[in-house]
């Protein structure tokens, strides 16, 4: 085999192993964004978040319903402490989900 | 509501599932502050890591192959003392653990008293995301029902799950003819499928949302990937396939118990 095929396949095995560590803090982070509440489960996302600020913007803050990660309905006596557990939550993990992903791509070429 | 950790450990010639259980309920009161409770026959050395031992006795009817990589050693299998959790258990929240889970994090502790009286994965995940073992593990058999995995479960003592831990108790008594009922190929009984079973039954043989899953992706390795080294909480595996592959703050799953035995002794 000559020295630049080899060159690159050495390459391409890094970056499959780097390509599933970035996999593997994917999904690190997005198994910290379930939160579980009054015997439901939320996974919190932008779609989440726009949903509650809509409400808040409408002042539906009391009593709301909602469907579930299963299509379930639950009703939040309280949608203005949901919003804040759940925004702090998803920023919480997104800011250590970034300080991962940095050192990640810092190290690619040490893998 | 008391709540702690359950494990269930019977030695064999091949693995000190003890010594599992010894490290692993260091890691699960590190990070989940929990009591953990041994259920066992063996002798446990290290007594003070355990909130109560429960002494039962050990059931050496059947027998598997345990790997490191290639190598392959035949022992005992005492997997069946697990359907007397319910009863066992001294806590009214009870998460129930294999010794060779590893806790990581404290993602667990979400699930108590959040009003949920039962909670299992139905889906696992190998560390290497090109592996196909994920996807041909999700059902039971090529026709069957969906993939339960009773390496980790939560249970809280109601009617319901009192019901199912009947039921699973009676489909391990009655294995032989489940077995052939379910299509699977396999002889030994095993755990996950009982309780995939007993859960089909419970919910009238249908496709249910209960009971919904952990708020963990069960990670796991294979007996053919592996251990590396294990160092500040960080895993480094080789995985089949010559993946290198590390690991930090991640729960794990690691099948390889000859391998996470020589990284215990090392500890």
């Amino acid at each position: 085999m000559d020295n630049s095929l080899k060159e690159s396949l050495d390459h391409a095995n890094k970056m499959k192993v780097f390509n599933n560590q970035l996999r593997l803090l994917k999904e690190k982070y997005l198994e910290r964004n379930i939160y579980f509440t009054i015997g439901h489960q939320f996974t919190i996302d932008l779609k989440l978040i726009n949903y509650c600020v809509t409400l808040k913007n409408q002042h539906k803050t009391k009593d709301v319903v909602m469907l579930d990660d299963y299509d379930l309905p639950v009703r939040i006596a309280d949608l203005e402490s949901f919003y804040t557990d759940i925004l702090d939550l998803y920023q919480q993990n997104l800011n250590a989900y970034i300080v991962e992903y940095n050192k990640l791509v810092q190290d690619k070429g040490r893998i | 509501m008391s709540k702690g950790v359950v494990l269930f450990a019977f030695n064999n010639k091949a693995i000190n599932y003890v010594e599992q259980a010894e490290f692993c309920a260091k890691k699960i009161i590190r990070h989940l502050q929990l009591p953990v409770t041994i259920v066992t026959s063996d002798k446990v050395t290290n007594k003070d890591l355990f909130d109560k031992i429960i002494v039962i006795p050990k059931e050496e009817n059947q027998t598997r192959n345990f790997y490191d990589g290639d190598q392959r050693q035949k022992a005992f299998w005492n997997n069946k003392s697990r359907t007397s959790a319910y009863d066992l258990s001294p806590y009214n929240e009870t998460l129930v653990m294999d010794t060779d889970f590893i806790v990581e994090n404290d993602l667990l502790l979400k699930v108590f008293g959040k009003g949920h009286d039962f909670l299992i994965n139905h889906e696992a995940q190998h560390l290497d995301f090109q592996s196909n073992m994920t996807d041909e593990m999700k059902y039971i058999s090529d026709s069957g029902i969906k993939m339960c995995w009773a390496t980790v479960f939560y249970f809280q003592k109601t009617d319901r799950v009192k019901r199912l831990f009947t039921l699973i108790n009676h489909i391990k008594d009655h294995w032989s003819f489940y077995r052939f009922r379910y299509q699977l190929l396999q002889n030994t009984y095993r755990n996950d499928f009982a309780f995939a079973i007993a859960l089909h039954i419970l919910n009238g043989h249908m496709k249910s949302d209960w009971p919904i899953q952990l708020p963990i992706k069960l990670f796991y390795i294979t007996d053919r990937d592996k251990i590396v080294s294990y160092k500040d909480n960080t895993w480094q595996f080789k995985l089949q396939g010559d993946l290198d592959c590390k690991i930090k703050d991640i729960n794990i799953h690691v099948m390889n118990k000859i391998g996470l035995m020589k990284v215990i002794k090392d500890e």
